[in-house]
């Protein structure tokens, strides 16, 4: 089929979908509406294997001039589909159109079906905007369609006010950053005066490696990351965002929304190699993300809230692989990460719904025997993330860490921790979700089961996924054949240097004794009966990372807080207080100025008299004399 | 005759006919009217050539002694504006739809003088036509509040009143002091009276028009008389006020931008930052406030504020998405008063807390609601993205940090309007008031429907647009 | 233009006009402002028009020039009306408040 019709259905099939059910669906029922959504993701996942079985060169369509000054820069509605955008698309249509069907099973019950169907076609029109966009703006048009959307689910449930707040606070730290990404655009336009990504990348091969211009750009570029990404400082957002229903969490917030700034990076690789300092400083700051939300994993109850932290944690990950210069290593995990990780917040949502919404680990335990196949995807899925071979983490784990290491020792050992940890917390999760015996109350307990086919269908092809998706991308050491990066070379700038075969032998040969160490370790601690374990700890340690390093209080009492109390004071002391007293203080003037000059206007007529008689005096003293 | 005097022969005439109509019949009339308006106008688009210079032109000697004359057209500058003020009038006469009983033959002949008086302002082509309708605009307006408004109308309409007239005496005198200085206004009078008036003269009479103007758009610290009257106001006489009358302060600026150029090359180091004070101003007040119409007021502030600044980059793409932003802000103006106006008209409530609940008892409301919410925080494919990301765009090419503190913007908006939504839109249902809040009604939802597609037109559909505001600035910044 | 002035005027000095006149005219001013009744004042009033009259019309026939004559037709027309009209508005005052104390006008202040 021609491959143009064919980037169009990809992009234009979700936003019909959305239509359909946005303006008719009231009239609906639940099948067909669930029906038509999910043909739209599913109409795009068709194509875009058609497309790629095809696939030779990149294929840009241009829609219309969008708009646009002469001699200043030119925007066109248009799209392109190259390595990268396929290897996205796969991951948004493929993951996508997965959970449009666990969504169907998940979803039924709540009156606001229909709703949340169209809302997803949209969040998925948005994600392909993005990853397709041929120019910034496109991207950027898809950039925010995604945040919108996000807010649209994480505020699903509107009636509840936390759930508004949560979805509010994502979109105002996702604008935090998009700021920082449209001053990027703007710097990006004035300098090179287009925004058109190819030809942006073809005018970099002129600049030099660390002009400051290039450097404030990344920079500023970086920050639109950080928001979208979840990366410090503005990561709180997303551990916030579960408050939207779970099939939101694993497509939104873990498989494609927040790899977003992942991409952005991938995609303006060109450019960001001209920026070793800015690569630096996205290196330390995913280290950074990574250790802070793996540590915040370790004491959370919420099973959701866990997975969160999770998927910081690993966004951390992907951001040291692209500090690296490892892009397409880093698009490597994201593509695992979105298998695994959707499969684990999937999961986590089957178990949600066969408790009837209980989320708190220290209520589960011993769910293996009444949740079976829930409980052998969860087992496939925690192992995948923490990396045991041969699935899917293991392989873009362990390249992100050998890139890592031939990188900085630095980065290395605070990644390896950090694996460690994620293993750690997985378990932890794991262990106490399915093992020990049941801590929930009785009456729960005879409700527990197993959901239904159409939500195990997807967790079925996940988990398939994230055993198998690994081979994708073997080391060296295995095969010559690296199928992700050799696919994306010539879109992708990579940077990166390799290590030894012997290093990545004793890699290997560490981590599977570690692995089965805290396996054993964690069976230990939380295969429990009492709810004991998950108390909050007395140690100031522990309330910390209870607390999530009280990075929500901080933010509140440094910056929200004095802003709130700022806006306040403006509006009640500011505003009526001093300008407009300020503005009234003339006609204060005028009015005691007549107050007090009114008593000359006494009436008594003599007095008026003898006032002229004055005046004439006084003037024909003035000008005789 | 002219096309564009016709059009204002043609609002004045209708004011008449209204006035002597039966009752009943005066709110369609003025609906046919302010339509016929519209379509004639778009008629007038279609063979509109932008780059041609004014077209449609009527001039008249007025004053023949200071070669004052009367002159209106259609330009590459008040293209836009036209059209804005031609589609805010019919939205604001079908906002008054459900009440007309309250309301009578005056309110409409009113409205319809309003509109002539606009059209001629945004027609004139010098300054005394200039001056002339923006003093006449005022006065329907503020008889319309007067005699309409809520409980404590008069202080506020009284405010208004003072504001505007003294900005307007500062702007007159410096109007008069243009001719004066030269007194032969032909083509080049602008460039003429530059020079003629040397740096420091031009400071003041920029001094002079700044303060009118700032007055009326409002910005920055000249704004206590929005949120006032914004309150107060009868509603849909509001629409008009914050959708059209706000622009003729910023509109201003266009105008007289040749008379004072470096004035305003001068100032523009002080005006810029002044502005980016009010953007930030009014978005942090708006974030605090309650009541609904008073967070527009203060939306509205922070708004005008950027198309100011934006318009004071003195670059291209900063002035073009100024002017565009104009129209775009107008129509989200007032259709959020318009959206507010059915809300408070049912709920009897004027504050956010008022209709919490409203998404279950009238979802279709609360979906247009959340359209032009989203455009007015300037989301991408709606139409206040275009003009933000110019504006932005412009204010960065002057100075980053311009860009920076005014794209602070496009956070605290997110979070003002946002907040202003979920608490009106979202959550339980608290009163009766809301339970019952019925549906729309035909003329509400024919309004609304034309704004969505407004707002998604001229989000996706810019182009034409945005060539028409290169016309509009091309010869300005040649200069 | 000289010896056009008739002799008579002569006998008398202008002096002496100029000092009936002001004599007059102090005299109505000193009246209008201290005397209460608002009849007198009426009165004062006039004596100080009359005064002006007397100064014009001397002059006017002193430098033998008709100008200062004519003016005083016009005094004299508006001094009419406005008897006319004040007497009107006292008379309407003493009706109403008994009164033609000149301080009922206090009432009149805004």
């Amino acid at each position: 089929m021609n491959s143009e019709f064919l980037i169009h259905l990809i992009l234009w099939a979700p936003l019909v979908g959305f239509a359909i059910n946005g303006i008719f669906g009231s009239s609906f029922s639940g099948k067909t509406a669930g029906f038509i959504a999910c043909l739209g993701p599913l109409t795009g996942f068709v194509s875009t294997v058609l497309l790629w079985s095809g696939f030779d060169q990149t294929i840009q369509i241009n829609y219309y001039r969008w708009f646009g000054t002469p001699d200043s820069f030119s925007v066109d509605f248009s799209v392109m589909v190259d390595q990268l955008t396929l290897l996205m698309l796969f991951i948004v249509t493929g993951v996508g159109t997965l959970i449009h069907l666990y969504s169907v099973g998940y979803m039924e019950h709540d009156k606001g079906f229909v709703r949340f169907m169209s809302y997803l076609n949209l969040f998925i029109f948005s994600m392909l905007l993005l990853v397709m966009g041929s120019n910034l703006v496109m991207l950027f048009a898809g950039w925010e369609g995604v945040g919108l959307c996000s807010f649209l689910l994480i505020g699903f449930w509107y009636k509840n006010p936390d759930y508004n707040k949560a979805a509010r606070k994502a979109f105002v730290m996702n604008r935090i950053g998009d700021l920082g990404f449209m001053l990027g655009i703007f710097l990006l336009g004035l300098e090179f005066r287009t925004l058109d990504i190819p030809t942006l990348l073809s005018s970099m091969e002129h600049i030099e490696s660390g002009d400051p211009k290039i450097i404030l750009i990344t920079i500023l570029l970086f920050i639109g990351v950080t928001g979208k990404s979840a990366q410090i400082p503005l990561f709180t957002w997303l551990p916030d965002a579960m408050a939207g229903p779970t099939p939101v969490s694993a497509l939104i917030h873990a498989a494609t929304m927040v790899t977003a700034g992942i991409y952005l990076v991938a995609r303006m690789s060109g450019l960001f190699n001209l920026a070793p300092f800015t690569l630096d400083v996205i290196a330390w700051v995913g280290l950074a993300t990574a250790f802070v939300a793996a540590t915040i994993a370790l004491r959370q109850n919420d099973i959701k809230k866990v997975l969160a932290y999770s998927t910081v944690s690993q966004l951390g990950f992907m951001a040291v692989a692209l500090g690296c210069a490892a892009y397409s290593t880093a698009i490597f995990h994201v593509m695992t990460h979105a298998f695994f990780k959707a499969l684990l917040f999937l999961g986590a949502g089957s178990v949600i719904h066969g408790l009837h919404g209980e989320q708190d680990i220290s209520k589960m335990g011993g769910l293996r025997n009444a949740m079976k196949s829930t409980h052998l995807v969860f087992l496939i899925g925690t192992l995948a993330i923490a990396g045991v071979p041969p699935l899917a983490g293991f392989f873009s784990k362990d390249e992100i860490l050998a890139a890592a290491f031939s990188h900085s020792i630095w980065y290395f050992v605070i990644l390896a921790l950090t694996a460690v940890l994620t293993a750690w917390y997985m378990f932890r999760l794991y262990f106490a979700t399915f093992h020990g015996s049941y801590r929930g109350s009785k009456e729960t307990e005879a409700g527990i089961h197993e959901s239904g086919l159409v939500m195990l269908a997807p967790l079925f092809v996940l988990a398939f996924l994230s055993v198998v998706g690994g081979f994708a991308g073997m080391p060296e050491t295995i095969s010559s054949k690296h199928l992700v990066s050799d696919f994306l070379k010539p879109v992708v700038a990579d940077h990166a240097h390799s290590v030894s075969h012997s290093f990545e032998y004793i890699l290997w040969g560490v981590t599977l004794v570690l692995l089965v160490l805290i396996v054993w370790l964690t069976n230990k601690m939380y295969s429990v009966n009492s709810a004991e374990v998950f108390r909050s700890g007395s140690g100031w340690v522990g309330r910390i990372l209870e607390g999530k390093y009280y990075l929500d209080e901080i933010y509140e009492t440094l910056i929200s807080g004095p802003l709130r109390s700022t806006g306040t004071w403006f509006k009640n002391v500011m505003d009526p207080g001093v300008i407009d007293q300020a503005v009234k203080l003339p006609g204060l003037v005028f009015r005691n100025a007549g107050v007090a000059l009114r008593p000359l206007q006494s009436g008594i007529i003599s007095w008026y008299m003898i006032s002229i008689v004055l005046g004439l005096l006084a003037m024909i003293y003035l000008f005789l004399f | 005759m002219s096309p564009i005097l016709l059009l204002i022969l043609f609002s004045i005439f209708s004011g008449l006919l209204i006035c002597v109509v039966d009752r009943k019949w005066a709110p369609h009339l003025s609906l046919a009217t302010s339509v016929i308006s519209l379509l004639y106008y778009l008629f007038l688009l279609i063979d509109f050539e932008p780059s041609g210079g004014a077209a449609h032109l009527f001039q008249a000697n007025w004053i023949p002694g200071i070669n004052a004359s009367f002159s209106v057209a259609l330009d590459a500058q008040n293209v836009l504006l036209l059209l804005l003020s031609f589609l805010v009038l019919p939205m604001g006469i079908l906002a008054s739809w459900s009440d007309t009983v309250q309301r009578n033959r005056e309110y409409y002949a009113l409205m319809s003088w309003g509109s002539a008086a606009l059209t001629g302002f945004f027609a004139s082509q010098n300054p005394f036509s200039f001056y002339l309708f923006f003093e006449l605009a005022l006065i329907p307006f503020y008889l319309i509040v007067l005699l309409y408004g809520g409980a404590y109308r008069r202080p506020a309409v009284f405010k208004f009143f003072l504001y505007t007239v003294f900005g307007s005496f500062l702007m007159l005198a410096a109007i008069i002091y243009l001719y004066a200085v030269v007194p032969d206004t032909d083509i080049n009078w602008a460039t003429a009276v530059a020079e003629k008036l040397g740096p420091d003269n031009q400071l003041w009479i920029f001094g002079a028009l700044f303060i009118a103007f700032a007055i009326k758009s409002p910005l920055f610290p000249f704004h206590t008389w929005q949120a006032d009257l914004y309150s107060e106001g009868d509603r849909p006489a509001v629409m008009v006020i914050a959708g059209v009358l706000s622009k003729m302060g910023v509109f201003g600026f266009i105008r007289f931008y040749d008379f004072v150029p470096s004035a305003l090359e001068s100032m523009r180091y002080v005006i810029i930052p002044l502005c980016i004070i009010g953007i930030l101003y009014g978005a942090l007040v708006a974030w605090r406030q309650t009541v609904m119409t008073r967070i527009l007021a203060y939306s509205s502030l922070s708004h005008m504020g950027m198309i100011a600044a934006a318009l004071f980059s003195g670059t291209m793409v900063g002035m073009q998405g100024s002017l565009y932003q104009m129209f775009t802000h107008g129509i989200l103006a007032a259709s959020l008063f318009f959206v507010v106006d059915a809300i408070i008209r049912r709920t009897e409530n004027t504050s956010v807390y008022g209709s919490a609940g409203l998404a279950q008892a009238n979802p279709r409301l609360s979906v247009y609601f959340f359209i032009i919410v989203l455009a007015s925080i300037g989301l991408p494919l709606t139409s206040g993205f275009i003009g933000e990301f110019y504006m932005l765009w412009g204010l960065t090419q002057t100075n980053i940090w311009y860009g920076a503190f005014a794209g602070v913007s496009i956070i605290l908006g997110a979070i003002y309007m946002l907040r202003f939504y979920q608490k009106s839109v979202f959550g339980e249902m608290q009163s009766d008031k809301v339970r019952n809040f019925g549906h729309l009604i035909l003329a509400e939802d024919y309004v609304l429907v034309v704004v969505v597609i407004l707002v998604l037109s001229f989000g996706f559909f810019p182009g034409t647009w945005m060539d028409l505001t290169h016309q509009a600035f091309a010869q300005l910044i040649q200069k | 233009m000289e010896n056009q002035i008739p002799e008579i005027f002569n006998a008398i000095p202008h002096t002496h006009y100029v000092l009936l006149s002001t004599i007059l005219f102090v005299v109505g001013l000193i009246g209008v402002m201290i005397r209460k009744n608002v009849i007198i004042v009426f009165m004062c009033i006039e004596i100080m028009l009359n005064a002006v009259n007397l100064m014009l019309t001397s002059t006017s026939a002193y430098y033998s020039h008709a100008g200062g004559q004519i003016m005083v037709f016009f005094t004299m027309a508006v001094a009419a009306a406005e008897v006319a009209v004040g007497l009107a508005i006292i008379v309407m005052i003493y009706k109403n408040l008994h009164s033609t104390n000149i301080d009922v006008f206090q009432r009149l202040k805004g």
